[in-house]
């Protein structure tokens, strides 16, 4: 090498040869995993790296100890290249619990914080928008950490990678978009997607740099990423990093690559990296030929070792419980609770006036008070707006860029909560409405709710999700989506009907291990009720008795639980006395109350105004038929919404979600 | 002795057509050459020796297996 290249990139001879490992690490595991596919011995969904061995090797061996990565499926190369040792990971890619992740996570589940490791993704792009938490929580905490994203030129064409880009040049995060540019989006050219040749050109658009480097080029990579790990550090904001490649392999292992151009793809293989690599340290005099041979060697049986033993350990019978343990912290969690938690009592002195939105401004004041882990992302919700609905109001003036208002870029906001919560932080994040819900998804379903049990618990996602349910508003302003929430499992659901369960509630949320949504309405956003003054908590899983009878059971939460007093003491006049219960929390659902309640009444109705069909209501419908039939009196009634979208025409509306006087009406024929 | 068995051609395929052999019962193979393959819903898949040896076929060309099966053997 010559001593200009020295000094330009300070990539030595000891660097190099790491670098010649981790990349012979790489190609041999790859050949060896391919081999016992071949041959039967294995059989999972392999994703191959062939030809991009080079970047990933050279950026861990530039980036710190304490630095973090996060990876989509393709991510071999970046996970062995980092140290997690090839046991762990071809454990976890088949599922064997041998696995860095006990075998729960599979390819798409590689993850080990201590080697900086902190989540590989099967949903290409949202690898970016959860780096973008990370490195908030690294900005927040001036740890110096620099977070790396790794993701295929497919990639970048999804919205979710722009987000990112979007949040990480406004506000300076330490963090690098390293693109692997193979050629192929799964069997689509480039030229089959892409206008721009080079795909670092996107980050002009952001104004951050974006080079294009060749893969192949030790040098070229380590000075790119240098660059781009010291502008990190020094609190300048992010960079994106192109390494071009071919991919040498199809997009799986077995795709035998026909669409390829066979020419090219023959002439790309005799220009294959690995050994040109390899010729290159010989030429340059970096190492000699002994040593390079050692190297190999010593891979070769790392590799026939780690391989022989998943192959040849047998997977021990599964324990019972084993299925569901890791879904949330408490291993005995299920969504309809057999026992109530215990509580302390919500205090009985000094009350005031207040609205739920005073109570999210307490209960968010009280966390972030006690927490400089509690942080809060959303549209508008720094001062002076404070929020569109004015729940974060005075909270940025207090707490400073602890509550920053973001771009309008839901998948933005809800990565960033997950990836900040993967760091420790307790994010909460504001979903103005709840219709922006699917935008969202994917941040609370493939990432939030599954992380802990991709990982076997080696991760968790403490961080909650607010979200305002409208009131004649129209199909896209008014929606119930409870029901998607909790058929999710991970995700903790709540919905309170007054302040002073909101802000018990909502300190609840912010302390919970686990993802949590609260959901409230616009309907109960601007009523006054008493409140306790001061801190206190509502345990999620606990329903409130708002008004005992003998003769049935109303089952509501949210705004319908105003609808079931009055419909309660409509029915009181005509001689029936109803029991109102407030479910409060919706998973879990407290059983024991509401099974307390029912076997008393053997009569149920529940009401709310999700979609009926498939509703909460069907589900708690059929936990009652399980649990007290032969008991009950009358089939279990639901008023829900219809099945259509919540109109904004008045009268349909009425018809929508009929409220009051279907329940009386429910109660009336369940008496007769 | 190595067994040779049907791959699998992906996580949702559970069975697979051998297409042909491409050496013949009792030949001398290497590692690493074709030795046979096979067709699923998504694409041909050329199977490699997986060592050295000499090939015993156990399996008819043109037939449907399962993943798993054993078609053959290198002694």
């Amino acid at each position: 090498m010559t001593t200009a290249a020295l000094e330009r990139t300070g990539l030595g001879t000891d660097s190099l040869k790491t670098i010649y490992r981790k990349v012979a690490l790489i190609r041999a595991a790859e050949q060896g995993i391919s081999k016992q596919l071949r041959g039967g011995k294995l059989a999972f969904s392999f994703y191959p790296v062939t030809g991009q061995e080079l970047a990933p090797a050279v950026l861990t061996e530039r980036l710190g100890p304490d630095d973090q990565m996060v990876t989509i499926y393709r991510n071999m190369a970046d996970v062995l290249a980092r140290g997690l040792p090839l046991r762990e990971m071809l454990g976890e890619f088949v599922g064997h619990p041998a696995g860095v992740c006990g075998g729960k996570g599979g390819g798409m589940g590689v993850a080990k914080p201590e080697l900086g490791l902190m989540m590989s993704t099967g949903i290409v792009g949202s690898s970016s928008t959860i780096g973008i938490g990370l490195a908030l929580a690294s900005q927040l905490r001036l740890d110096g950490k620099v977070v790396t994203v790794s993701f295929g030129d497919g990639a970048t064409s999804i919205g979710s990678v722009h987000e990112a880009m979007v949040f990480a040049s406004l506000w300076k995060l330490p963090i690098i978009f390293v693109c692997h540019n193979n050629g192929w989006a799964e069997s689509t050219p480039l030229s089959g997607y892409s206008v721009l040749e080079k795909l670092a050109e996107r980050a002009a658009g952001y104004r951050m740099p974006g080079v294009t480097v060749s893969g192949r080029d030790p040098h070229a990579l380590a000075e790119a990423f240098d660059a781009a790990i010291a502008r990190a550090r020094a609190g300048e904001g992010p960079s994106f990093v192109e390494s071009i490649t071919y991919r040498l392999c199809g997009h799986y292992f077995a795709d035998s690559g026909a669409y390829m151009d066979q020419a090219l793809w023959a002439e790309e293989k005799a220009n294959d990296p690995v050994p040109a690599l390899r010729q290159h340290l010989l030429d340059e005099g970096t190492a000699a030929e002994a040593e390079l041979a050692a190297i190999d060697a010593e891979v070769a049986e790392e590799v026939a070792r780690d391989i022989a033993f998943i192959v040849e350990t047998p997977v021990a019978p599964v324990t019972n419980g084993a299925v569901t343990s890791d879904v949330y912290q408490d291993a005995a969690f299920t969504p309809i609770a057999r026992t109530r938690p215990k509580s302390d009592p919500v205090p009985t002195g000094p009350m005031r006036k207040a609205t739920m939105r005073d109570a999210f401004n307490e209960a968010l004041d009280i966390a972030m008070a006690a927490d400089r882990n509690v942080i809060m992302l959303g549209e508008d919700i720094a001062d002076p707006a404070g929020g569109v609905v004015g729940i974060s109001r005075g909270l940025s003036t207090k707490y400073g860029d602890r509550v920053r208002s973001t771009p309008i870029a839901e998948q933005g906001i809800f990565g960033a909560c997950v990836g900040a919560a993967l760091a420790g932080m307790r994010p909460v994040g504001e979903l103005l409405m709840m219709d922006f819900l699917p935008v969202a998804m994917d941040a609370m379903v493939n990432h939030a709710a599954k992380a802990r049990y991709m990982t076997a618990g080696r991760l968790s996602v403490p961080m909650t999700m607010m979200t305002l349910v409208g009131a004649g508003n129209g199909p896209q302003h008014s929606q119930s989506s409870e029901a998607w929430l909790m058929h999710t499992p991970g995700i903790k659901v709540c919905y309170p009907s007054n302040p002073a369960d909101a802000k018990g509630l909502l300190l609840s949320c912010i302390e919970d291990p686990d993802p949590c949504v609260f959901i409230h309405s616009m309907l109960n956003l601007f009523g006054t009720a008493e409140m306790p003054e001061g801190e206190y908590r509502i345990p999620l899983g606990l329903a409130a008795v708002r008004r005992e009878g003998k003769d049935v059971t109303i089952l509501a939460y949210g705004p319908t639980v105003a609808d079931a007093i009055k419909a309660g003491d409509q029915l009181a006049e005509t001689g029936i006395e109803a029991e109102v219960i407030d479910l409060r929390s919706l998973v879990p659902l407290d059983g024991e109350t509401i099974l307390e309640s029912v076997g008393k009444t053997g009569r149920c109705i529940v009401a709310h105004r999700a979609t009926e069909f498939l509703g909460p209501g069907a589900e708690i419908a059929a936990f009652l038929h399980t649990e007290l039939f032969g008991k009950l009196k009358a089939p279990v009634a639901r008023v829900g919404g219809a099945y259509a979208p919540v109109p904004k025409h008045s009268g349909l509306l009425a018809q929508h979600y009929r409220g009051v006087a279907a329940i009386v009406q429910a109660a009336q024929d369940m008496m007769k | 002795m190595t067994e040779l068995r049907i791959p699998a051609a992906g996580d949702a395929v559970t069975e697979v057509q051998l297409v042909e052999w491409t050496k013949v019962d009792g030949a001398a193979v290497t590692e690493g050459e074709v030795i046979y393959s096979v067709e699923s819903d998504k694409s041909v898949l050329e199977i490699e020796a997986p060592t050295s040896g000499t090939l015993a076929i156990l399996a008819q060309a043109g037939e449907v297996y399962e993943v798993g099966h054993l078609v053959g053997r290198i002694d």
